[in-house]
């Protein structure tokens, strides 16, 4: 097996991605429109998805969005498909052509970005990683699964992905790049406890999936015959990565955006300059940091930036994108992604000087939490969100792990447990948020966090 | 469209799978969003491919691509055989799949109005005309309008003979107002929250909801509730309406009852359930008023169909009946587990890049008798929340918290005053033992979900609920961040 013909090798993005610059290019010349734009978004993903320690789902896709801004003035439509051809990208352009004719006047249109733009950062494409066959995935499976052994049951995703991104508008910005990806999550389910695990590599032969599946089962074993003691109320928490990348995720849909700002409903309003986590609190948006996964330009061809969000625990700014930057007079920081409001999705929090073991020692009584799940708002100007932990919750006591816990249900304001930080690692990672990005992040040792239920499990 | 599916029926035949079954599916959506009088969004969005499940030595292979050709067919269909035998590498059990009738049949969502025929010009004036409405009253900081058509255009053959082609077409909008002082953020939507309310339908239902009529009552609630009482934290009786019974039926019924979840498949991601096997036939899942069926022949349900991805034909099903857990939501490979000899017809893709899972389809609690008013006449003191603001619910669905946007106080059978920030908390099964009361048939809606989300990669699904508004005992209320 191992056919290569079925693949999108380093040649073939190479050549599919040129030929997407020059359809582009050729449909918007042929545009009525005043401007136009297109993007397109055109991927290869394939993922092996298992449960039961076997494969039961494995996909392939290959797919592309293709999406059209036309604009007629100030009236402004938007048409996508995802034929990735002439006739195609033509149809869209003349479909969002016609709407914006039927359109209102919009007097906040910046235009399409305009600019001599520069892309600092380069992203890399590993052919391993875009060929690896659904045999490759299989093969390193097989550990995972031998590892769980009667008391376990494996479940989980092992995916590669291809992604293209172009660019192309009517006002010369033309810009593509190629780009590959890999992903494993696992959790181990036994009896009464279970334990989770992911990385992300664009270079999959980084990723060394025994070692990782070895963290999840650990936690499992560690876990099991929780215990209910611990009521409901507020303790000293350490939280690992995943459940400070989700808290972070749920700041950046909350408020750092530019829209949100103008129209009052994020959390900064009021706030910018003023101080509003602990002093040590610094988080940013920066694409540069290899570990976020980043794109060298947003979607609408604009450089990324690195971008200060919250500075030793002071508001600092929030993301632009070409039509906010305009409103508000100031330049683009590069993070339109297709709607009106922009958004931080490279995010990173800066690291402490301790070790997750000085955390935990550092903790007479208290709860360590591997992972939230489900978290939703409760209250988006105060940043309150409620949600469950999962896979994984130990009781502290006299600065040692001593039981595993069955599940809280958390509702807590985020940015008072940022007040609350007792501690951050001085290690990082990106760890990915539950409904979707991520950030990276050090473990982070958080006092009065407020459990308000229980489950019983 | 026969090029490519016989394309794909010699290769299938080629590589001698025990089944096979192609999609093509043709997909359309218009939206159009209004925020303060501006026009912010315009947009078509439109795709077509195919994907292609075999199941061979066992295990299924899933392969799919957005190049309709017959070539393209044959590469794709090769891949999904390759993609099954490396599956097969690690196999521990066969997938084995119950028999279902060969269909060969055309099935469309009834429409009055076809909402893509309707122009953008007069969309876009209902929209601007609602915004306009709402922005009169004084105080509101933001409001939204909006409104959404999708339609999906499918072409089903299996290796079994079935070949079914099937239109679904979908049409909602809603009307959202949101009033801020400082820290203060209040929200009200109306039909429902999240872009309002949804049905398989054209657009007369968007007509029906009288967006302009409700527009400066939905705006100066949002108002009014910057300064109503904060909902108290207490243990009391609680009146839901339709669209917060709606997502509770779907976050703990409609979610548990998965027999996939129940089988560990979505452990990793969506998570488990507690209506573990043992409990089907027996379970008290709640209230002996408790009766709750998956029907997705309903006519206007988002989960409303005439075939499911496995060729299924719709179906209704009891799944609670006198307050007992009777049945699963299941597919063609799972049904035999559950005991059962056929599917019940809920495998549903979102699209034809993805595979076919279990989702719910039209998930309701059947009604029970007198209106709103005898209700909250029949209730001493309480408190009735309306139109779902948050929800969040454990990996095995018994732990929830749900927040609405507004809620009254009902004092001596008769609603008092306004309270804000209103949600509540509970344990599934004694939450359902709780329910004491559900209005009658008039009162009933089917409130559509269109954001379901669940598997990896990720599908997004409409689903719908038929509820009517119902009381509930010994809630705990009022819970404080
Ligand atoms: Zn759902």
């Amino acid at each position: 097996m191992g056919n290569n013909d079925l693949y999108m090798t380093t040649d073939r993005a190479k050549k599919a991605a040129d030929e997407i610059l020059e359809m582009a290019d050729a449909a918007i010349k042929a545009s009525p429109a005043d401007e136009t734009e297109i993007v397109v978004f055109a991927n290869d993903s394939a993922l092996t998805r298992f449960a039961n320690n076997q494969i039961h789902q494995n996909n392939f896709e290959r797919n592309a969005e293709v999406s059209v801004r036309a604009a007629i003035g100030n009236r402004v439509a938007k048409s996508s498909g995802n034929a990735v051809t002439p006739d195609g990208m033509k149809a869209l352009v003349e479909d969002a052509y016609r709407m914006a004719q039927v359109s209102q006047e919009d007097e906040d249109w910046a235009g399409l970005p305009k600019g001599e733009f520069e892309y600092p950062i380069k992203v890399d494409f590993f052919e391993n990683t875009a060929v690896l066959t659904p045999e490759d995935r299989a093969k390193q499976l097989k550990g995972v699964f031998d590892l769980a052994g009667d008391a376990y049951q494996a479940a989980g995703t092992l995916s590669n992905t291809v992604v293209t991104l172009g660019v192309v508008n009517s006002h010369g910005v033309k810009t593509v790049c190629n780009t590959t990806s890999g992903k494993f999550t696992v959790l181990y389910t036994g009896s009464d406890s279970s334990g989770y695990y992911e990385d992300f590599q664009r270079d999959f032969s980084k990723m060394d999936i025994a070692a990782l599946a070895r963290i999840a089962i650990d936690k499992a074993e560690a876990s099991k015959n929780p215990s209910s003691e611990v009521g409901v109320g507020k303790y000293t928490v350490v939280l690992e990565e995943e459940a400070v990348a989700t808290m972070l995720m749920f700041l950046s849909w909350l408020g750092f955006s530019a829209k949100m700002v103008h129209d009052q409903e994020s959390f900064l309003v009021g706030k910018m300059g003023e101080k509003i986590t602990g002093g040590d609190i610094t988080i940013y948006d920066d694409a540069t940091d290899a570990r976020t996964m980043g794109l060298p330009f947003d979607f609408e061809g604009v450089p990324k930036q690195k971008l200060m969000l919250i500075q030793n625990g002071v508001a600092e700014g929030y993301a632009h994108n070409w039509k906010t930057a305009k409103k508000d007079g100031v330049a683009s920081t590069g993070h339109y992604i297709g709607r009106e409001e922009p958004l931080p999705v490279n995010l990173v929090m800066s690291p402490g000087d301790k070790t997750k073991d000085e955390l935990i020692a550092s903790t007479d009584y208290g709860v360590l939490v591997s992972r939230f799940h489900y978290p939703n708002v409760v209250n988006p100007m105060e940043t309150v969100i409620t949600g469950m932990t999962r896979d994984g919750t130990f009781l502290i006591e006299n600065g040692k792990i001593t039981k595993g816990l069955k599940n809280f249900r958390f509702t807590q304001n985020i940015l008072a447990a940022l007040a609350n930080n007792e501690g951050l690692t001085r290690e990082q990672r990106f760890s990915s948020a539950f409904f979707g990005g991520g950030a990276v992040v050090p473990v982070a040792k958080i006092k009065d966090f407020n459990f308000s239920g229980k489950t019983d499990f | 469209m026969k090029e490519l599916t016989d394309s794909f029926l010699n290769a299938a035949q080629t590589s001698g799978v025990q089944y096979g079954d192609i999609r093509v599916i043709e997909r359309a959506h218009e939206g159009i969003g209004v925020k303060n009088g501006k026009v912010e969004e315009l947009q078509r969005d439109s795709d077509s491919g195919f994907g292609v499940r075999v199941l061979h030595k066992g295990c299924w292979g899933f392969a799919s691509s957005r190049e309709l050709s017959p070539n393209e067919v044959a590469r794709i269909t090769r891949l999904a055989v390759e993609i099954a035998e490396a599956s097969a590498t690690l196999k521990k059990e066969d997938v084995r799949l119950v028999d279902e009738p060969v269909h060969q049949e055309t099935w469309i969502t009834p429409v009055q109005e076809d909402p893509f025929a309707v122009s953008i010009e007069e969309k876009l004036k209902l929209m601007l005309a609602a915004n306009e409405e709402m922005r009169k009253v004084t105080g509101v900081t933001n409001v939204t309008t909006s409104t959404d058509c999708f339609r999906e255009h499918q072409w089903f053959v299996n290796t079994e003979g079935s070949d079914i082609e099937q239109t679904i077409i979908e049409a909602g909008g809603g009307i959202e107002a949101v009033a801020v002082r400082g820290n203060e953020f209040q929200r009200r939507s109306y039909p429902n929250s999240f872009r309002g309310q949804y049905h398989t339908a054209g657009f007369e239902v968007v007509r029906s909801y009288d967006l302009i009529g409700n527009a400066q009552r939905i705006a100066s609630e949002a108002v009014q509730l910057l300064d109503a009482k904060e909902c108290p934290s207490a243990t009391t009786t609680l009146v839901l309406d339709g669209p917060q019974l709606a997502l509770q039926v779907h976050e703990s019924i409609g979610h548990p009852i998965e027999l996939d979840r129940v089988l560990g498949s979505e452990a990793a991601y969506a998570g488990m359930s507690f209506a573990t096997l043992e409990k089907k036939g027996n379970f008290k899942y709640g209230s002996d008023i408790m009766h709750v069926t998956a029907d997705a022949t309903l006519p206007g349900g988002l989960g409303s169909f005439g075939f499911d991805d496995d060729g299924v034909q719709s179906q209704r099903v009891d799944i609670i009946k006198d307050g007992i857990f009777l049945d699963y939501l299941t597919n063609r490979e799972s049904a035999h587990i559950a005991g059962n000899s056929r599917s019940n017809g809920t495998n549903r893709a979102d699209g034809w890049n993805r595979i076919p899972i279990i989702r719910m389809t039209n998930i309701n609690l059947e009604p029970g008798e007198g209106s709103f008013d005898d209700l909250i006449a029949d209730t001493k003191d309480g408190v009735y929340m309306s139109t779902n603001r948050s929800w969040s619910i454990d990996d095995r669905r018994v732990n929830f918290q749900f927040g609405t946007e507004i809620a009254w106080e009902i004092v001596n059978g008769k609603l008092g005053q306004m309270l804000k920030n209103p949600n509540y908390t509970g344990i599934t099964p004694e939450f359902w033992g709780g329910l004491d009361r559900i209005c009658g048939p008039d009162e009933w809606v089917i409130w559509g979900t269109p954001n379901c989300g669940k598997g990896q990669p990720s599908q997004v699904a409409h689903v719908a609920h038929g509820v009517a508004p119902a009381r509930f005992r010994n809630v705990q209320v009022g819970i404080r961040g």
